[in-house]
């Protein structure tokens, strides 16, 4: 008779054993290795110098009431971030909203609703040609990447090359993006688009080369109005413009229903805004 | 012969685990050459994709870079309803005059053309009520915006 040194039963209780025992040793000493190595060594890990992306919490808030439409973020952005001008991609833009009165004795609270964005508001807005006296309200809306925190479009990458920065960004690796374009389908506020030069998908980065230097980003810097403010919200200063602004001010996002948790807030938003 | 035990390790263990060792070893070589080396260091991407993205030329120097010479205008600016306004905002983008104002290849835009004033100024129904606008050439008989204001102290003028 053959006497067995492994029969099947010992061998799969004893292999079941060993990893049982790796596991629970590995999950202890990974998280320990991650906290330790990735905290020493940021620089290593791919950080930009002398910036800590988990100290950092970046958030951008645009009063709808004091935005004059000149186009000076759009251009600024375009300036800065060298975005492609013809045809007209942008990584930020303006829109014009003009809501018509309702017809006299109607029910309804307002009549049509005109939406324009001559080239994205680079040039700013020519004077529209409709009577003052059909004119309900009109305000212009500055749009951008919202910075989602649960964002639709990095869900979809297949690459891994669009992502969710730890500083609250989201942004796109362009040396690893195969250009698939699910992400620019998956944004609900279309900010993405295919530069036709690279191939790639692009998107506003909050001027991420900007703001890891201590700067704000482009738009921010020029607007004349100060009606885009941008700020940290894991600084040390209570006052800094953004949280004052988001202490003082009723705010909303841009189509909540979604669930997005977007990181642009607007305060005196419409409710014709999309 | 039959009833000694045999030390040595049945095949059809052997087997499974020769090719379980082969299929480890190309995943680890496909994985040393295919998975760049800062990929997974933060989350589900590169992680030099940060020091890329950061590292990347300069356009607008900011209001404060400009304000450690131009004391003068800045001053001029904060006593005014300008206030708000950065001086990129008008000037252009200046990080390289910020940083070697001596080199005169390139200066910030100098405004001359009315129309600049217009661009934020022309009456526009979008526009907030409150905002400073004129209905052009009703508010200034055809005169230039110059000659009754200047860009940095608008309210005082010449």
């Amino acid at each position: 008779m053959i006497k067995r040194l492994w029969n099947r039963r010992d061998l799969l209780i004893s292999f079941g054993k060993s990893l049982l025992v790796a596991a629970a040793a590995a999950t202890p000493l990974k998280a320990l290795a991650q906290t330790v190595g990735l905290r020493k060594s940021l620089d290593n890990a791919g950080a930009p110098p002398n910036y800590d992306p988990f100290g950092h919490s970046w958030l951008m808030v645009i009063d709808i009431e004091k935005c004059i439409g000149c186009g000076k973020c759009v251009e600024a952005c375009k300036l800065e971030n060298h975005v492609i001008n013809e045809p007209f991609y942008f990584r930020t833009w303006i829109e014009r909203y003009i809501v018509k009165r309702a017809e006299k004795r109607s029910s309804k609270k307002a009549g049509e609703i005109l939406v324009d964005s001559p080239n994205g508001g680079l040039n700013g807005f020519p004077p529209q040609d409709i009577p003052k006296a059909d004119v309900l309200k009109s305000f212009f809306v500055p749009k951008m990447c919202n910075h989602c925190e649960t964002s639709p479009c990095t869900q979809v990458c297949p690459v891994g090359a669009s992502f969710d920065a730890p500083d609250n960004v989201v942004l796109v690796d362009p040396n690893y993006c195969i250009g698939c374009g699910f992400c620019i389908q998956a944004c609900p506020y279309g900010c993405r688009f295919l530069n036709p030069v690279t191939r790639t998908a692009e998107k506003c980065t909050l001027c991420y080369h900007r703001i890891t230097k201590g700067l704000k980003p482009a738009c921010a810097e020029v607007c004349p109005t100060q009606a885009r403010i941008f700020g940290d919200l894991k600084d040390n200063d209570e006052d800094s413009p953004v949280k004052q602004f988001i202490r003082t001010k009723k705010t909303q996002v841009l189509k909540p229903h979604l669930r997005t948790h977007p990181r642009v807030a607007y305060a005196g938003m419409d409710e014709e805004v999309g | 012969m039959n009833s000694r035990p045999r030390k040595t390790v049945p095949p059809q263990v052997t087997r499974p685990l020769s090719i379980a060792a082969v299929i480890a070893l190309f995943y680890g070589v496909a994985h040393y050459l295919l998975v760049p080396a800062t990929f997974g260091a933060f989350g589900h991407y590169r992680g030099a994709a940060l020091a890329e993205l950061a590292d990347r030329p300069l356009g607008f120097a900011g209001k404060e870079a400009c304000a450690k010479c131009h004391e003068t205008e800045n001053g001029d600016l904060a006593g005014d309803s300008h206030k708000t306004l950065s001086c990129e905002t008008c000037h252009g983008p200046s990080y390289s005059h910020a940083q070697n104002s001596s080199d005169k290849s390139f200066t910030p835009q100098k405004i001359s053309d009315e129309r600049f004033c217009l661009r934020c100024h022309l009456r526009n129904v979008s526009r907030p009520e409150k905002f400073p606008q004129v209905t052009d050439p009703k508010h200034s008989d055809g005169e230039p915006c110059l000659s009754c204001h200047l860009p940095h102290k608008p309210q005082e003028g010449p």
